[in-house]
């Protein structure tokens, strides 16, 4: 399907490929995930690593399990090791919650409970502490290696297709689970927000 | 953000009662006071929204034989706009005009603006522990950290937190007083008064006393103050604070400077009146050999750190610059 709003595309570019979502996105009528309303729902509240690179050498949880309201903080301590959740062909990145601390920012521990701001309040309750090490991120960092920047081209040109996703068709009426029992295989995955 | 009270109050009285607690807030457009308290570096007990304060006289711009009366209550965009604060203050407008961005402009006070704390990496980050400015005697991250937003002059080896307002400039340049209630008694002070530079207590930046509100600021109408500018230097052209900045008002007899106001942003801890400046072009011709010695006198004190010591030049040649336009200025 020609596409008159976009320009013909060049040697360096993509396809114009029309999005199926690209109406509702648009007119505002895209329904995403905080759009369903749930009853009795848990919120989540994030702790995230204050440091780019090391490890967690200890976490204390216990004032932050005393803020009323509290259900579970999961942490590496008392989850086993994460796996990539299956969305059909969509791609999905996983982080562990430690101890290893891989970026700035690395979510480190998961606070449950009742209302959002208990979970926020018990998040910042949270204790972590950590032994640091220096990452490496900037040029002229320790660890480096330049390549020769003539060879760039070469070696995309080797690298594997990227594969074709289809945008994400789910079926409309799928609900969020309601229910706040919490299972042990807990799935944790990064999705760029897509409408369901 | 730590759970808090929070109380809405339409009298003063009512405010300074409210304020009777250990970390009380006040909030008025809420644009610094929530941001902070967001990241727990601000974690008051209590918040005490005065907006409605507004309808009496801190929400009012008057223009009068004195000069330019602007309540705290304000809001920034409101004042910018104001065709005698355009006309008459053009430095103050432009302070105005060229800070945070329009939704911003919008929402914050003028008593705020002033208030506003340092935008240091490391003050708003409480994950790093060493910050006088939040626990006295904790230690300075940005001393040997990234300091390339931070001050040159006022600084402290306990603190080079950059004073981030523009506003500030211009009331400093231009004589400005504060008048404070809510204390034992209503006070009037310079507002050159108000803040205090870092020393060794960084955490203490202002002579406010606790429950005391800022309700007012008059400036003086001068010869200087229509003949007046304020010129922004930094990264990007908007929503971006000074890497330098100057607020410059000119008398001129001819090309001969007969008074001169000036004040430094972007570079100091605290609003910055430049007084060697303003000596070094009283009563000489404004030729490039007094604007030259008017920048050197501005800085002949600054201090620069691994990453911002090219403020100091910058600087220098801002303050000329703006000079030099506040001199060719069409009056």
């Amino acid at each position: 399907m020609a596409n008159a709003a976009a320009p013909a595309p060049r040697a360096n570019m993509g396809e114009p490929a029309p999005r199926l979502d690209a109406r509702l996105k648009v007119t505002g009528e895209a329904r995403y995930a905080s759009d369903f309303p749930v009853s009795n729902p848990a919120f989540a509240y994030l702790v995230t690593s204050t440091i780019a690179k090391g490890r967690i050498t200890a976490l204390d949880l216990a004032e932050a399990r005393a803020v009323p309201g509290v259900l579970e903080i999961l942490t590496h301590e008392n989850t086993g090791d994460l796996k990539a959740v299956a969305f059909g062909s969509a791609s999905t990145s996983t982080q562990q919650l430690g101890p290893e601390i891989d970026h700035d920012g690395q979510i480190v521990a998961v606070v449950l409970a009742d209302t959002f701001e208990a979970a926020r309040d018990a998040a910042r309750r949270v204790r972590v502490t950590y032994a640091a090490a220096t990452p490496s991120a900037t040029f002229g960092a320790q660890g480096l290696t330049e390549d020769d920047a003539t060879k760039v081209s070469e070696r995309i040109k080797e690298a594997p297709p990227r594969r074709r996703h289809r945008c994400g068709i789910c079926d409309a009426h799928s609900a969020p689970q309601s229910d706040r029992a919490l299972h042990h295989d807990l799935r944790l995955a990064r999705q760029p927000a897509d409408h369901l | 953000m730590q759970p808090f009270a929070f109380e809405h109050v339409s009298t003063l009285a009512g405010a300074v009662q409210a304020a009777a607690h250990t970390e009380a807030a006040f909030l008025a457009g809420g644009t610094t006071l929530i941001d902070l308290m967001k990241l727990d570096v601000m974690r008051p007990d209590v918040v005490i929204d005065i907006n409605r304060l507004g309808d009496s006289g801190l929400g009012k711009i008057e223009r009068n034989s004195d000069g330019l009366r602007l309540g705290a209550l304000v809001r920034m965009a409101d004042a910018a706009a104001h065709p005698d604060v355009r006309r008459d203050f053009p430095m103050i407008a432009q302070s105005l005009d060229l800070a945070a961005s329009a939704q911003l402009r919008n929402m914050a006070s003028l008593g705020g603006n002033v208030l506003q704390r340092t935008r240091c990496t490391y003050f708003r980050d409480v994950s790093y522990a060493a910050c006088n400015k939040r626990i006295r005697g904790s230690g300075c991250a940005a001393l040997e950290g990234v300091n390339r937003m931070h001050a040159v002059l006022g600084v402290s080896d306990h603190c080079i937190a950059t004073y981030p307002g523009d506003f500030a400039q211009a009331l400093i340049a231009l004589d400005a007083t504060v008048s404070i209630v809510g204390g034992q008694k209503a006070r009037a002070i310079p507002f050159a008064a108000l803040h205090r530079q870092p020393g060794e207590t960084p955490d203490v930046e202002t002579t406010l006393r606790a429950g005391e509100l800022i309700a007012f600021f008059s400036v003086p109408a001068e010869p200087w103050t229509r003949r007046s500018l304020f010129l922004k230097v930094r990264d990007r052209k908007s929503y971006e604070f000074a890497l330098a900045a100057a607020a410059v008002a000119l008398d001129l007899d001819g090309d001969k400077v007969r008074e001169a106001r000036i004040a430094l942003g972007g570079v100091a801890t605290v609003p910055w009146r430049a007084k060697g400046a303003e000596e070094a072009l009283r009563r000489r011709t404004l030729d490039d050999q007094a604007i030259g010695a008017a920048a050197e006198a501005a800085f002949a004190n600054a201090r620069g750190r691994e990453h911002n010591a090219f403020k100091i030049e910058l600087g220098k040649r801002t303050l000329a610059r703006a000079l030099r336009q506040a001199a060719a200025l069409q009056i």
